[in-house]
């Protein structure tokens, strides 16, 4: 089932309705269990696809339930391990290939996400002394949430916790209003916004992946910019879009998902992107991987001299690691080394700049308007390169390369990020009128004028479809 | 509940009313399809529907009424060769429809038979004489033709048209019909918004979208009798529709057999069919091996079928020279009421054939 989709919107709304039908907290996790049951079956085509998923799950509970019990480093190691290994086997890596498989095609929708909610839960298990055993109903719900299983908001246990203890409040009429409009909303961004650029991508990036060879390298640079912008709209509108589905739909089961986007084009270097683009993620990564490496090179390498640039390191393996989790293939190595590239060289860029310019004069030059535009334009740019991992296999990404050569990646480099500068203060430009433009319409809100424009977007949206045919798939699913 | 109840009620009730208004605004900006005489998918571009999908699919309720009919049905090279004001005029006493649509294969030209039978009484099918236009290039097989990224696995060009508006849904088992086949006048009516939309988006965009994503104007038709094929572009045209069969030499059976249904189809309801074998530029005919290929396949195909009743061949294959086509197909503007007159020949001895049948 697609979320967004109407068959999904119908499903939610149905659900929703039965969950706030009945006042029980009993009910009404019966209804969320019924409802996440309904939404992963309507993946497979028989129920023993569903085997290997289960197995998963139930090793995980019993992993940690072990490190809870043991509370020892051994258990914790073993329990990741074990863990990683079976979910490296499930999830088929190319590598990997000559692995025995099983012998029949099964589901591993949302396996990084159970993944990660299992690894989480193993070492809170050990660092917080938890006494009592997680409950084996809520281990179910908690990473067979059918909001967050395929591709997240990675909700903490901790939240997801406090959502249980709050699920028999009833919902206000606000609440329900504004869950509407954010999934109407996050409709727009998937159906509308993402389907356009994703045609727009699928049509440029014909040019460069198909009869290339005829233009001069400087059409094709031009072609090549144009395509990874495209598909970067595509992908940002695509899932932060899918996200607004799901943290509205949410809204009406009493569940306050957490944020996945803040506004990452505003970012002004690679780091802070990373902390407004799937930041459940970031944060994740941050707090599991990041942060106890840290804590290893620090207790190694103590001199004050070389702790900035532990942290350079620990950036590169960050997010080398964050990037190669994005797929299977050789590829997604390129694109967990060009993420971790970025984010240890805007590192060092910091660490640099900091010595030679003082702290007070980078600062000073960090609020120069010309800067933080040109930081804002080399931010997307560098995204958008890195992210050409993802519309790419290794033969076409070879074949670019050479096509523009080092010469063709510099124009194309200088030329989006010019580009994507003047968009950013274009777009801030625009945002401005419109916030001055919508604070007056606010004066003739009311509910029919409300739901009117929330039906024109429907329409919209109805529209729009007919156009294209075909929705633009969810891209993260495949991650 | 009852907040999302209420809220559900005020979302609905301001759809209907903002599509009314809606409606009745494009209605007054964007009159309703016309349909006089015949249909020709060639003028689709300069109607409400746009594409000749689409023209197909929403304008076929115009063979609703009964009528003796020629209605052709193929690629786009019997859509360029067979002009309606050239046919036409060919046939009297029959209305002719050209309803071929770019890049169809055989199976599309099964589909579209069903979606015309499907708006057609009986009676009407009976007074009906299909002609199936035919070349190497519509026996492309269905897995390599239908499953490309754009479109939902092994869905043909009329396969979206069905989907687009919700007139049919899908189905593990195929497409289903959701709007009654007599109430598509009405479906017509209530997706008016879309298609005027539709049209002012791409004609405003028109020009844009020519600078970036195609390039060069259309060519006029003097341009296009002046053309002259070079060697290279005959090699990659060559090329092109090898690349079509997977680099095969040879033309698989599969095509052929849904033509034998299709034709069998039409006869079983009482129609009349008229296979053109269309002509192709005599240097194609030489070097391709797809078309000798093609060759032996219709000499096997046709022995089986030409003792059917109401089944008529039409050899145009090498009626032309080299210096007739604008590419590898399609024929040069100067040369398509020729076309017209070989085909209308035929018809005429389908028909004088089955008026005889008749009389005896």
């Amino acid at each position: 089932m697609d979320v967004a989709s109407l068959t999904f919107v119908v499903f939610a709304l149905a659900a929703a309705l039965l969950f706030q039908g009945l006042a029980s907290p009993v009910y009404r996790k019966l209804i969320l269990s019924g409802a996440n049951l309904v939404f992963i079956g309507s993946y497979i085509t028989e129920p023993r696809q569903l085997l290997p998923l289960a197995f998963f799950l139930l090793f995980g509970y019993g992993m940690v339930e072990l490190v809870r019990r043991r509370r020892s480093g051994l258990a914790l190691a073993v329990g990741l391990v074990g863990t990683l290994v079976l979910y490296i086997f499930l999830k088929r890596f190319s590598f990997l290939a000559d692995l025995p498989t099983l012998p029949f095609t099964y589901l591993i929708i949302g396996l990084s996400y159970i993944l990660f909610r299992i690894i989480h839960l193993m070492i809170d298990a050990r660092s917080e002394n938890w006494e009592k055993p997680i409950e084996p109903w809520s281990f179910l719900n908690y990473p067979c949430n059918f909001l967050t299983l395929v591709s997240g908001p990675i909700q903490r246990y901790e939240d997801f916790r406090r959502g249980e203890q709050t699920i028999a409040e009833p919902l206000a009429a606000d609440t329900v209003y504004r869950s509407f409009s954010r999934m109407i909303v996050g409709l727009v961004k998937v159906a509308v916004i993402s389907a356009t650029a994703n045609y727009l991508f699928q049509d440029i990036s014909a040019h460069i992946l198909g009869a290339g060879d005829a233009m001069s390298w400087m059409t094709f640079g031009v072609y090549y910019a144009a395509a990874a912008a495209a598909y970067t709209g595509y992908l940002y509108f695509n899932f932060a879009g899918y996200m607004d589905v799901v943290i509205a739909v949410g809204g009406l089961f009493n569940q306050q998902l957490p944020e996945n986007f803040n506004r990452p084009f505003g970012a002004r270097n690679f780091l802070d992107f990373w902390g407004r683009w799937h930041m459940t993620l970031s944060e994740w990564f941050k707090i599991y991987l990041f942060t106890p490496l840290m804590r290893v090179l620090a207790t190694r390498f103590q001199s004050p001299a070389v702790l900035p640039y532990l942290g350079v390191f620990a950036f590169f393996v960050t997010f080398l690691v964050m990037g190669v989790w994005h797929g299977t293939t050789l590829v997604f190595v390129i694109y967990g080394l060009l993420m971790g590239a970025g984010a240890s060289i805007n590192k060092l860029w910091q660490v640099q700049m900091g010595r030679s310019l003082g702290k007070k004069r980078y600062q000073a030059l960090g609020k120069h308007w010309l800067y933080i535009y040109v930081c804002r334009g080399l931010t997307f740019t560098y995204f958008a390169i890195a992210v050409t991992c993802l519309w790419v296999d290794m033969a076409q990404l070879e074949t670019l390369a050479a096509r523009l050569g080092a010469i063709g990646m510099l124009f194309v480099t200088v030329g989006l990020t010019a580009a994507a500068a003047i968009g950013a203060a274009a777009w801030d430009f625009g945002a401005a009128l419109c916030g001055k433009a919508a604070a007056q319409a606010m004066r003739f809100e009311n509910v029919i004028t409300r739901n009117l424009w929330l039906a024109s977007l429907v329409v919209l949206i109805a529209a729009v479809s007919s156009f294209y045919h075909k929705a633009p798939d969810f891209v993260y699913r495949a991650f | 509940m009852k907040w999302i109840l209420k809220q559900t009620a005020w979302l609905l009730a301001s759809i209907a009313v903002l599509y009314v208004v809606i409606l009745g605004v494009t209605l007054v900006i964007v009159p309703m399809h016309d349909q006089k005489g015949g249909l020709e998918t060639r003028r689709a571009p300069r109607t409400l529907y746009m594409t000749e999908p689409k023209y197909f699919f929403l304008g076929r309720t115009a063979l609703r009424s009964e009528a003796d009919r020629v209605i052709l049905l193929g690629a786009s090279n019997a859509m360029a060769g067979f002009r309606l004001e050239e046919l036409q005029p060919l046939l009297p006493g029959l209305q002719a429809n050209n309803l071929s649509v770019s890049g169809s294969n055989v199976t599309q030209m099964r589909q579209a038979y069903e979606l015309i039978r499907a708006v057609q009484s009986p009676e009407a099918v009976k007074r009906s004489t299909y002609v199936l236009g035919i070349w190497y290039g519509v026996f492309v097989p269905d897995a390599l033709k239908w499953y490309t990224p754009d479109r939902h696995a092994g869905e043909t060009d009329l396969d979206i048209e069905r989907f687009r508006y919700g007139f049919y849904r899908r189905s593990a088992d195929g497409p289903v019909q959701v709007l009654p086949t007599a109430d598509l006048e009405l479906g017509l009516v209530l997706i008016h918004p879309y298609l005027a939309i539709d049209k002012l988006a791409r004609d405003l965009t028109d020009d844009l979208r020519a600078s970036l994503l195609k390039g060069k104007p259309a060519r006029t038709e003097a341009e296009r009798n002046a053309i002259v094929i070079t060697p290279e572009q005959q090699a990659r045209y060559l090329a092109y529709w090898k690349n079509q069969f997977a680099d095969q030499p040879t033309v698989p059976q599969e095509q052929f057999d849904v033509l034998t249904a299709l034709v069998d189809d039409i006869l079983a309801d009482g129609g009349k069919v008229v296979i053109a074998d269309l002509p192709v530029p005599p240097w194609l005919a030489r070097q391709s091996p797809l078309n000798r290929s093609y060759n032996d396949l219709k000499a096997q195909w046709l022995a089986k079928m030409t003792d059917r009743k109401g089944f008529t061949f039409v050899a145009m294959q090498d009626a032309f020279g080299d210096d007739d086509f604008v590419d590898e197909v399609h024929p040069k503007p100067r040369v398509t009421k020729e076309w017209s007159r070989l085909l209308a020949a035929g018809i005429s001895d389908e028909t004088a054939k089955a008026a005889g049948n008749n009389n005896q």
